[in-house]
Order: structure tokens, then C-alpha cells, then sequence
């Protein structure tokens, strides 16, 4: 095993570490705030990466496709919270993962039928690569990485800093008490939903270039997705953070020593941590209520 | 329009069921504009009940809330604390994962300003400044905490915190549900201490358990047993009457 072909296997780890990010940052607010299990956050993945692929092939424009991609997605998302997804809040979570799963399942039919069986190529927008340690790096590889840390620092700062923020981080402690303060917690939900969707399109946008853009994509991600979320912990930005780190290299890095471990090692990463901490690395008070 | 225009908030007539349980049937009450007022019952009596109808967090069957000879009935607990209504829990209602000063700002924020995402989405958390604010961690002790996480801190600090968290709003009238449950005796004391400096400035009422820690606090009393209001009146009047010695003394004592 040599060198260059372990850093190749980090930078690609951190990379799909990216994509998990931005997937399992909504799953994890939604969870945090409306304690729904949002399962739905997988299409708007598929979602967005078809978005991009046929945006990008009318326009010639991946970053236009992008855009463009986000866009419909808020607007998808925006009438699925207000029509079906708002009924299930104040019901236990399991209504809120079979309603879910089920728009997962209509929405990945509707793709079917608009889109085709056949998977979709999309080119990577961002040529050439850089040499790190006398390694050839790929450059949009670099782009996702770079994303997803400014991703994570700006949901950080909307959080902890932005009133809104702030106001979320008070419903995800409790929603009643934040209506008592006469904000409207519905419309938080709705502002939080959006969010979360958005950036799942938004890991569907920058995994396009990685893999064939298929209808069954957002239903191959969701083990390694909740993966994610487990071993980092329902509810904490930076454990899903950590743990998208962790699960990305488990993944490569196990792939470089003996390829069967890529889909075996975190799993096996899972239970142990799963042993040792039963709520997740930044599992907080939330898994216990 | 209601007849009596001093009261600043009136129930009248209020019945609330559950399923085939009555759980207050035809209560009223008022209180006068800068009036401290109790509601005492045993457990199971109503009360908290009828506090929520006041809130608005429940709607009742039959009667009306009227809020300075406005009917209220139906509003939500959103507009009445535009209205100038806040309300306290049980549980204290102060945010555990957020620091002390930014419970004080979020409420501050929230009465000063109408919630709009726009705004709110775009705007720090720390430039909302106020005197009042500072006034409020003065007053109330807190100035040493506003930078601690609310999960560090004590209950009956975070009771204080509550209490300054719906002063700092400026409410006309200040609805405490149970604020001294789960005190110790020291804590209590302190939380009456900041409760006695609001007495004749807002129109507060206290839901208790037992009347024995505010007695000499509130002007009037209501006594609630299974659903109904027995009594209710000045307060010394209320608790020397008859009914009320035999049937609430007898289940809260």
C-alpha cells in the first residue's frame, strides 16, 4: 500500500463525508425541532440531482443546474410540509417515518415516470486537480469538501447567532414554551423543514458528479444516512458533522485495505460506538424523550 | 361589551368538558387592573384547566374571556401575548440550551417586535440591546448568570429567570402557573421577593396549590373544588368563609 494512494483514499473519504453532511444536517433538525423522523429528505436528495442533470443539460450550466435544483426543491418542500407533513407533529414519530417514507415512495415514482429507469450522467462542473503531497487530487473533489465546511459553519452561525437561530434552538428544547413567547411555532417548523430540504438537494447536486444520477439513489444513501445519524447522534449538528467524518473515511480508507470492508467496516464502526454509547456520539437528553 | 370596565380580564360563565368529564364547569372570574389575585385547589380541581382557557391554550365549550372588554375567547396564545398576557409553566419555561441573556433577549425581542422570518433570519442575536434588559438581569439578580447555559443553573433561578423573562416584555397582566412548585423554602423567598416588587404595578395572578406561602401577597382569592369556584373574594373574606374552610381545607391540607 503506498502513499498517494491512501491520501487519494482520505480527500475521497472527506468528500462522501460532505455529501453525509449536508443529507443528515436536515434529518437531524427535523428530528431536533419536530421530532419527526423525515424521511422524505431522501427524494429531495434524488430531487436534486435530477434537477441539476437536466438543468445542466438544457443550460450547459452546473452551477445555473444548481440553483435551479435548490430552488424547486424549496418549492416541493414548502407544499409537502404544509399539505402532509405538518398533519403528523404532534403525533408520535413512527406516524411521521411511515408518512414520510411514504412521499419518499411517490416521489421516487414520479421520477420514475418523468425521468426514465435509465441513469443520468452528470460531468463534473470543476476540471483538472491539484497535486497534495505528490498526489494528483481531483479539483471538485476539494470544491465539495470546502462546500460542506461552509455549509457547517454557516448553519453553526444561523443557529447560534441569528435570532431565528436561536429561536429553533429554544423550540428544539421545547415548542410549546416557545409559542407561549408568542412566536409561531408552525412557522418555524416550515422555515426548519425548508432548510433541511434544501440542503439534502443540495448533497444531491454535489454527489451527481460522483455517481449516475438513478431514481433508486436517495434509497442507496439511506443506510450510510443513518449511519451517520446514529453514530453522531439525533439532533446535534456537530455530532452529524463528526460523524459524516467518520463514517466517509471508514468507508474509503476501508476500501483502500480490503475493498468488502467499504460497505462492512461502518457498520461495524456503528455497533461498537452503539455499544459504548448507546444515544450516538453527541447524543443528547432529546433520544431519551 | 361587558359591564365592568375596570376589570382589565374576565371570565365569564366558563365550562370546559373533556370527553364526558367536566373539568370546570361555569366558572367566572375577573381581575382589576393592577390587581394580585390567587386561584387555589387541590390537585384534579380545575384550575390549571381554567388557566389554560385563560391562556388560550384551550378553548372553552361555553362562556367567554374578555380582555379589557374585548372578547378573547377564541384568540390564540400567540395574539393574546400581543395582546399583553404572558403566562408562565409549571416546568419552568426558560430554555436549557440557550445562555441565560438570550432567554431575557428572545422574549424582549419577540414583544417588542412582530416575529417576521426576514428579519429574524438576518439579524444577530447579540444586537438586541436593551435597558430593559439590563435593568431586568439587575433587578432580578442575574447579571453574574447571563452568560451561563440555563441548564447550569438552579430551579429556582431558573423560576427567577421566568419570572424576568415575562417582565422584561412588559405584559399588563402576568399569569404564574404553580411558581413555587418544586422550591426549596430559600428559593421561594426569593422568588416572593421579586413577585412583591411587581405588586400594584401589573395585574398578576398565581395559581397555587396551597395559599399558605402567598396569603399575605394577593388581594383576592378563588377557590376551585372539582370543577367548580366555590368561592371567591377578598382574600382574608374567602378564607374564614364556611364552604371553603370545610371543603378546600379538608382535600389541600
Amino acid at each position: 500500500m503506498n502513499g498517494q494512494l491512501i491520501i487519494s483514499a482520505i480527500v475521497l473519504g472527506l468528500s462522501m463525508s460532505g455529501v453525509y453532511f449536508l443529507l443528515t444536517v436536515g434529518l437531524s433538525l427535523c428530528y431536533g425541532l419536530m421530532r419527526m423522523i423525515s424521511l422524505d429528505q431522501f427524494l429531495y436528495y434524488a430531487l436534486g440531482a435530477y434537477m441539476v442533470y437536466t438543468i445542466t443539460a438544457a443550460t450547459g450550466s452546473f452551477w445555473l443546474g444548481a440553483l435551479g435544483a435548490m430552488l424547486t426543491t424549496l418549492i416541493v418542500a414548502f407544499a409537502v410540509e404544509r399539505l402532509i407533513n405538518k398533519r403528523v407533529y404532534s403525533k408520535p414519530v413512527m406516524f411521521s417515518m411511515i408518512l414520510t417514507f411514504g412521499v419518499n415512495l411517490m416521489g421516487v415514482g414520479l421520477i420514475k415516470y418523468i425521468w426514465g429507469l435509465t441513469p443520468k450522467p452528470v460531468a463534473s462542473p470543476i476540471g483538472g486537480s491539484l497535486h497534495i503531497l505528490g498526489t494528483s487530487v481531483p479539483g471538485y473533489r476539494l470544491f465539495v469538501i470546502l462546500l460542506a465546511v461552509a455549509v457547517y459553519i454557516a448553519v453553526q452561525y444561523f443557529l447560534n447567532k441569528t435570532i431565528l437561530g436561536t429561536a429553533i434552538r429554544a423550540g428544539i428544547d421545547d415548542a410549546e414554551k416557545v409559542e407561549a413567547l408568542g412566536i409561531n411555532i408552525s412557522r418555524l417548523f416550515t422555515v426548519t423543514f425548508i432548510l433541511s430540504s434544501v440542503l439534502s438537494a443540495l448533497a444531491g447536486v454535489i454527489h451527481a458528479p460522483f455517481v449516475m444520477v438513478s431514481p433508486e439513489m436517495g434509497m442507496s444513501i439511506t443506510a450510510f444516512a443513518f449511519m451517520v445519524v446514529i453514530i453522531g447522534g439525533l439532533g446535534s449538528i456537530k455530532g452529524t458533522m463528526v460523524s459524516a467524518l467518520i463514517v466517509g473515511q471508514v468507508v474509503s480508507l476501508g476500501a483502500v485495505i480490503w475493498a468488502p470492508l467499504a460497505e462492512m467496516a461502518p457498520f461495524l464502526v456503528m455497533m461498537i460506538i452503539l455499544l459504548i454509547k448507546p444515544t450516538g456520539l453527541y447524543g443528547s437528553k432529546l433520544m431519551s424523550r | 361589551m361587558n359591564s365592568n370596565s375596570q376589570m382589565i380580564l374576565q371570565a365569564e360563565n366558563i365550562t370546559k368538558r373533556f370527553g364526558g368529564m367536566t373539568a370546570v364547569n361555569n366558572v367566572s372570574f375577573s381581575l382589576a387592573k393592577n390587581e394580585i389575585a390567587a386561584l387555589i385547589g387541590a390537585n384534579g380541581a380545575g384550575k390549571t384547566t381554567f388557566f389554560n382557557i385563560l391562556t388560550g391554550n384551550y378553548i372553552p365549550e361555553e362562556g367567554a374571556i374578555y380582555y379589557k372588554g374585548q372578547d378573547i375567547t377564541r384568540l390564540s396564545p400567540e395574539i393574546r401575548v400581543d395582546l399583553g398576557i404572558m403566562r408562565t409553566f409549571q416546568l419552568a419555561s426558560t430554555f436549557d440550551n440557550l445562555k441565560v441573556i438570550d432567554n431575557l433577549r428572545l422574549a424582549y425581542y419577540r414583544a417588542t417586535n412582530k416575529f417576521s422570518l426576514r428579519k429574524t433570519f438576518f439579524s444577530r442575536m447579540d444586537r438586541i440591546v436593551s435597558a430593559k434588559i439590563d435593568e431586568c438581569l439587575e433587578t432580578f439578580n442575574l447579571t453574574k448568570l447571563a452568560d451561563r447555559m440555563t441548564a447550569n443553573i438552579s430551579l429556582g433561578e431558573k423560576r427567577v429567570l421566568e419570572i424576568a423573562m415575562s417582565l422584561v416584555t412588559d405584559p399588563e397582566v402576568l399569569l404564574l402557573d404553580e411558581p413555587f412548585a418544586g422550591l426549596s423554602e430559600v428559593e421561594i423567598d426569593e422568588c416572593l421577593t421579586v413577585l412583591r416588587q411587581q405588586v400594584h404595578k401589573k395585574t398578576i395572578l398565581i395559581v397555587e396549590h396551597k395559599i399558605s406561602k402567598i396569603q399575605d401577597l394577593v388581594e383576592k382569592v378563588g377557590v376551585m373544588v372539582e370543577g367548580v369556584m366555590i368561592a371567591s373574594g377578598e382574600t382574608n373574606e374567602v378564607l374564614n368563609c364556611e364552604r371553603v374552610r370545610k371543603e378546600y381545607w379538608k382535600t389541600a391540607e
